[in-house]
């Protein structure tokens, strides 16, 4: 979250960076020579090994040498979707967070930085105090995340790119833009991405486990028992829930049935369906919560009140607190219904008709 | 006989002014006497229904047999009353094709490889030497004080002053800038602009040709083309072009051993010391960016509302206009916003376009039998891109069209090297006092770039 301090600096100079190092490899074929087309040399910058030896016999029009072997899907993520999970999004904008509200949310996916409102700690109903410590601090955009990493469920997987990696005021992890084809998207960066890396997604579970490299997606029964996870999803469809933050990870302990038991990080126990879409890898940003903000005026720009606590009664409430274990949590996969729009049912009880 | 009361107001010479009572006498008593609606003498002849709208109509009127009355919708006049027509029914939305809009806010994230990708050229990043080679031969007797003095003018000795925006710097978002009077950004930079071209113009006694040139201020530009099946539309309001009556000759003229000029001798050996085979030698090096998963129509954004066919500014087809130069200069944007990459991308593709334009015109078959060349230089305050462009091919949807365009970039060129800027912390505060100040004392000058701009002028003269 420091970041919002540096966050235009990185900008300026990243975009700098990109452009001298060079931000996309260049491969051996060339226009001149035969039309190789179909080979796909890509050997700089990608530290990808995969294991599925599937001949990639796509039916390609020849005509287009950048549109070889390359899988086009649309963003899954829309104003819909967050209309149908989010108990939040009201007519007067998406409450994104207890801290910021995104005025008007389009109907598709963009790429491009929202503009955002604070509410100050107050509650969008009654326009009263909810929550403390929250108000003041610099302004923020917000980046529309694509948390639905949706892949083909047969044949080859969807390869991307990644084209910058930058910062975001109101994540604490990195943020990658990424892309193929037309459609840019944003997600959360993995440790070690690079600028110029490639990364797959499949929805694919073949009998033997996949191998995994760090970035690349695929559902939770696909991959071998200890893996390091995150973006974790509940029911299949759902979007990342679990493991969201900078620095976190989850491990895949069982597998039962068609079932898998993952650790979260917060040492609880989940069994979700093996359908689940999850990311591989340790989420970016580790050194997040080793930030000392230095002075107080730093929190007062995260847009942190101060805390009452000179001349409060102390209770033993947050002490040492030894508990026992939670026993593991089990998800079904029936999606919990949020409705938006309270219906009176009693016309008659309304004062004013 | 009617009583004293009924008779008030009614004779105006007998009664005294009704005072407050008029009210109450109205009430009773008032008319309006409606004017007659009568035709006038010149129409009395004729058989014409008056039409009123405030009454029921004549029965005994006679039928309406001339054209009915439409209300006028959506006149221009009166738009600003009327909310505004939503997209889908302005006129020129297309309904069944979409295109990938190119405008001059767009920004290619991988720089001049996804351009020349886009349009089928190949870099070299130095200036010909054909150019190169008259960089010195002509010169004004003064010129570097000349051009002194133009910054000054721009930047301290020009007498308008009106509020500037505010400014801001990107690395703290909280820092407050005062509230500014002086020159704004447009004009320092037409001041420099035209100034330099007019001095440049000034050579016209010895070369006559110069004065059959024009330069045309702020008009429009668009067309669309085809790449690999995927229709690309350009759009952007030129600031400066300058024109001429002959069109510019090509720099190489032998493309792998295919005759382009007509009536030349045919020499199949290219020699090292040949400036034309230079480039062809190096031109079979360069490979085209490899963007695998990525398109490079990635950054560009589907359109529906456009307008077909070509425009340059000029309406009428005159056929002794050929484009020399396009100026890119642009008020809004400050230096650290984009990177050079991206604005040799953006300057790439329009001057490519134009060329298009302009081929379009001489060759409506498609086939080229010289190739065209347009010139560009972008500019914004102190820093200097130059670009020449060399189409050889109208075909961009074979892969196995071997034929490809030419550009050569010098990028770089700063007019004076010492101008204080507010995205890194620097010792001078960067307040319009203290640029003057600063730009006054030590200006650091850079006599090359005119060199550049003098030579690039000077094209296609003789």
């Amino acid at each position: 979250m420091y970041s919002i301090i540096r966050n235009n600096v990185a900008r300026v100079l990243q975009r700098d960076l990109t452009s001298i190092l060079g931000s996309l490899s260049r491969s051996t074929t060339t226009n001149t020579t035969s039309p190789s087309i179909e080979t796909r040399k890509v050997d700089d910058n990608s530290t990808k090994s995969d294991s599925q030896s599937s001949d990639i016999t796509k039916t390609t029009d020849v005509k287009v040498p950048w549109k070889a072997n390359v899988i086009e899907m649309p963003v899954a993520m829309s104003s819909q979707y967050i209309i149908d999970n989010f108990r939040e999004h009201r007519e007067s904008g998406f409450y994104y967070d207890h801290r910021i509200i995104i005025p008007k949310m389009p109907e598709k996916y963009t790429v491009k930085p929202f503009e955002t409102r604070k509410t100050g700690g107050n509650h969008p109903d009654t326009g009263r105090k909810e929550y403390r410590r929250v108000g003041g601090g610099l302004k923020k955009t917000w980046l529309w995340i694509d948390t639905m990493r949706q892949g083909p469920k047969s044949g080859p997987p969807l390869v991307e790119r990644v084209i910058r990696i930058m910062n975001s005021d109101c994540h604490t992890a990195k943020v990658a833009l990424i892309g193929h084809g037309n459609t840019p998207r944003y997600i959360l960066a993995t440790e070690n991405l690079k600028v110029g890396d490639l990364v797959k997604t499949s929805g694919e579970i073949p009998k033997n486990p996949v191998k995994a490299s760090e970035g690349d997606a695929y559902p939770v029964g696909a991959l071998p028992i200890g893996t390091i996870v995150n973006c974790v999803e509940g029911y299949p469809g759902q979007g990342a829930k679990y493991a969201i933050n900078a620095g976190t990870y989850a491990t895949i302990m069982k597998r039962i049935d068609d079932r898998c038991i993952l650790q979260l990080p917060t040492k609880h126990e989940i069994s979700i369906l093996e359908q689940c879409m999850v990311t591989v890898g340790r989420l970016s940003n580790v050194e997040h919560n080793e930030f000392i903000y230095g002075k107080a005026g730093a929190t007062r720009l995260m847009g942190i009140r101060p805390k009452l606590g000179l001349f409060h009664p102390k209770t033993s409430r947050f002490g040492r607190r030894p508990f026992r274990p939670r026993p593991i949590l089990v998800i079904t996969g029936e999606k919990p219904e949020h409705p938006n729009v309270l219906k009176l049912q009693h016309p008659s009880l309304d004062p004013y008709r | 006989m009617p009583k004293i009361t009924e008779l008030r107001g009614l004779f105006k010479p007998f009664t005294k002014p009704l005072h407050r009572q008029w009210k109450w006498v109205w009430q009773e008593k008032g008319k309006f006497n409606e004017p007659k609606l009568t035709l006038p003498k010149a129409l009395e002849d004729r058989q014409i229904n008056i039409i009123d709208p405030l009454h029921e109509p004549d029965p005994n009127a006679l039928p309406d047999e001339s054209t009915p009355w439409i209300s006028p919708t959506r006149h221009p006049m009166f738009e600003y009353l009327v909310p505004p027509l939503p997209r889908e029914q302005h006129p020129l939305f297309h309904h069944d094709r979409s295109v990938f809009l190119f405008d001059s806010k767009t920004r290619l994230h991988a720089g001049v490889d996804q351009a020349c990708l886009l349009t089928k050229t190949i870099p070299f990043y130095e200036l010909p030497q054909s150019i190169k080679q008259t960089l010195g031969q002509v010169s004004l007797p003064d010129q570097d004080d000349l051009i002194q003095s133009y910054i000054r003018q721009s930047i301290a000795y020009d007498a308008t002053k009106e509020h500037l925006p505010r400014k801001k710097s990107p690395l703290k978002q909280r820092r407050s800038f005062r509230i500014e009077y002086g020159i704004p950004r447009s004009r320092q930079m037409s001041i420099v602009l035209e100034n330099m071209i007019y001095l440049c113009e000034s050579l016209g006694g010895h070369y006559p040709d110069l004065f059959k040139r024009h330069l045309y201020r702020n008009i429009p530009f668009y067309t669309t083309y085809e790449r690999y099946g995927e229709l690309i539309h350009l759009r952007k309001q030129n600031e400066y072009v300058l024109t001429s009556h002959i069109p510019l000759s090509p720099i190489v003229k032998r493309l792998d051993k295919l005759e382009i000029t007509s009536g030349n001798n045919t020499n199949e050996q290219i020699t090292s010391h040949d400036p034309n085979g230079h480039y062809l030698i190096q031109a079979n090096d360069y490979q085209f960016l490899d963007m695998y998963p990525i398109y490079p129509t990635i950054d560009l954004s589907l359109e529906q509302l456009y307008q077909d066919g070509d425009e340059q500014g000029w309406k009428q087809r005159k056929s002794n206009e050929y484009v020399h130069t396009i100026f890119h200069v642009s008020n809004d944007e400050l230096i650290h916003e984009a990177t050079a990459d991206e604005r040799l991308a953006r300057m790439i593709m329009f001057t490519f376009g134009s060329a298009l334009v302009q081929a379009r015109q001489l060759y409506p078959n498609g086939i080229l039998t010289k190739p065209v060349t347009i010139q560009s230089i972008f500019f914004l305050d102190e820093l200097f891109h130059f670009i020449v462009f060399q189409l050889n091919t109208l075909n961009y949807n074979d892969t196995n069209d071997k034929q490809c365009n030419y550009v050569w970039i010098d990028k770089d060129n700063y007019l004076y090297d010492n101008r204080p800027s507010m995205v890194m912390h620097n010792p001078v505060y960067g307040t319009e006092r203290n640029l003057q100040r600063y730009v006054l004392e030590k200006l650091i000058y850079n006599p090359s770039v005119f060199q550049k701009f003098l030579a690039l002028y000077l094209q296609g003269v003789k």
